[in-house]
C-alpha cells in the first residue's frame, strides 16, 4: 500500500505540514477494520501515518517530550482495543486520533498535580550579544514559554490549525465547538502571542531574515 | 458568518484576518481571500502586514518540536504495550490479511492455554486407550479369567470405554 503525502509549500517557500491524501483517507476505513480484527500489520501502518503528527500535538500541548509520547501511546492504544467498534468517515482515522489525543492532552494539563514550569518573559530584552545558536535557542524557549502561557483551548486550537496545518472545521469537530468559536480562540491566541514576543517578532523584522 | 467575514474591506479587515489565519493565505476560508486579494495588490501597507504577520510565523515555527528520532522506539513500544493489551477480536473486518493475523492475534492471547488443553485432552485419551489395549490383549491371548485382576481390568477397560464414549458425546 502506497503512502501518499502532499507536499504543500507556505508562502514563504518552506514546506507545509504533510497531509495524507484523499486515496490514503479513503483506506483507513479498511484499515481500521482490519486491526479490529487484530491485524498488527495494518497497527503499525496506522502509526506509520499518524504517529508523527499526533506526538507533536501533544509535545506542544504538554511541552514535554516523555509526556506526550505517553499521550500518544494511549492513543494508539484505544485505537488498538476499539478499533472493532469505531466507524471511520471519509476524513480517515486522523480526526478520531486528534480528538483523543486533545482531550487527553486537555485533561493532562488540568489534571491536579501537573507541575508547568513557565520562565517568565523579562520586560526587556537583553542586548543581542550572544551567539547566533544561544539566541536562536533562547527565542525557542521563548516562543515555547509564550505558547505555555496561553489557555489551554487557545494553544489546543493553534497547535492544530498552525502546526498541524487542520481546517477551522475539522478543529470545531475536534474540540466541540462552532467555526466561530475557533476563529476567536486562534485570533486570541496569536493576539496574545504577539504582544508576548513583541520584542522577538520586532528583532525579526528589523533583522531582514524575511 | 463568521467575524472575519463581516465588515468592509480594509486594513482593519487585514489585520484580523492575519490575527487569526496567519499569513499563509491558502488557509484563510474562500471568501475572505477572495475579498482581501484585490485589497492586498498593490497596497503597500497591505504588503508590509502581510510580511510582518510572516516573520511572525516564523517566529511560531521556531518553537522547539518533538525529535522525530524517538518515533522509532515508540512505535517499538507502543506495538509491545499493545500485544499486552487485552481486546476484543471482532471478524467485521473478512478474513485476514496474508500473515495470518487474526490467528495469530488469537494465538498469542489464548495460545497457551489451548495448547496445555489440548496436550490434556490428547494425553488423557492416550493412556485411556493404552488400558484398553493392554486388558483386551489379555482376554485375547487367553489370559486367565478366573485371575482377579484380570477381571478387575476388564471392569476398568469398561469403565474407560463408558467415559470415553461419554468424552465423545
Amino acid at each position: 500500500m502506497s503512502r501518499v503525502l502532499v507536499a504543500a509549500t507556505r508562502i514563504d517557500g518552506s514546506p507545509a505540514a504533510q497531509r495524507p491524501t484523499a486515496e490514503n483517507r479513503a483506506d483507513e476505513a479498511a484499515l481500521v477494520a482490519a486491526v479490529g480484527s487484530g491485524d498488527g500489520d495494518a497497527f503499525r501502518l496506522l502509526m506509520a501515518r499518524h504517529l508523527g503528527s499526533i506526538v507533536s500535538v501533544a509535545r506542544r500541548m504538554l511541552r514535554d517530550d516523555a509526556e506526550a509520547e505517553d499521550v500518544a501511546q494511549e492513543a494508539f492504544l484505544r485505537l488498538w482495543r476499539s478499533s472493532g467498534t469505531l466507524e471511520i468517515g471519509p476524513a480517515g482515522i486522523r480526526p478520531w486520533l486528534r480528538r483523543v489525543v486533545s482531550n487527553l492532552c486537555l485533561d493532562r494539563v488540568r489534571g491536579q498535580g501537573r507541575v508547568t514550569v513557565v520562565e517568565e518573559l523579562p520586560e526587556v530584552p537583553e542586548p543581542a550579544k550572544q551567539l547566533a545558536g544561544l539566541e536562536s535557542q533562547d527565542t525557542q524557549r521563548r516562543v515555547e514559554g509564550a505558547m505555555q502561557k496561553l489557555p489551554d483551548r487557545q494553544r489546543l486550537a493553534l497547535t492544530l490549525f498552525h502546526f498541524e496545518g487542520m481546517s477551522q472545521i475539522e478543529i470545531g469537530q475536534i474540540m466541540g465547538v462552532s467555526d466561530e468559536a475557533v476563529e476567536s480562540l486562534l485570533s486570541r491566541a496569536r493576539r496574545q502571542l504577539k504582544a508576548e514576543l513583541k520584542s522577538e517578532w520586532e528583532s525579526l523584522r528589523n533583522s531582514g531574515e524575511l | 458568518m463568521s467575524r472575519n467575514g463581516l465588515g468592509p474591506v480594509g486594513l482593519d479587515k487585514l489585520e484580523a484576518a492575519l490575527d487569526t489565519y496567519g499569513a499563509d493565505r491558502t488557509r484563510w476560508p474562500a471568501p475572505l481571500r477572495l475579498s482581501l486579494s484585490g485589497f492586498i495588490a498593490g497596497n503597500s501597507d497591505a504588503e508590509r502586514m502581510l510580511k510582518d504577520a510572516e516573520a511572525f510565523d516564523r517566529l511560531l515555527d521556531s518553537a522547539p518540536q518533538y525529535d522525530a528520532g524517538r518515533l522509532g522506539k515508540l512505535s517499538d513500544r507502543i506495538v509491545a504495550a499493545a500485544e499486552r493489551q487485552p481486546r476484543l477480536i471482532t471478524n467485521a473486518a473478512g478474513p485476514a490479511k496474508s500473515g495470518g493475523s487474526a490467528w495469530s492475534a488469537i494465538r498469542r492471547h489464548h495460545g497457551f492455554a489451548a495448547t496445555a488443553l489440548a496436550a490434556s485432552l490428547v494425553l488423557g485419551v492416550f493412556a485411556g486407550q493404552l488400558n484398553v489395549f493392554n486388558s483386551t490383549a489379555d482376554v485375547l491371548l487367553g489370559g486367565n479369567r478366573d485371575n482377579p485382576t484380570t477381571a478387575r481390568q476388564l471392569a476398568q477397560t469398561d469403565d474407560a470405554d463408558g467415559f470415553l464414549d461419554e468424552d465423545l458425546l
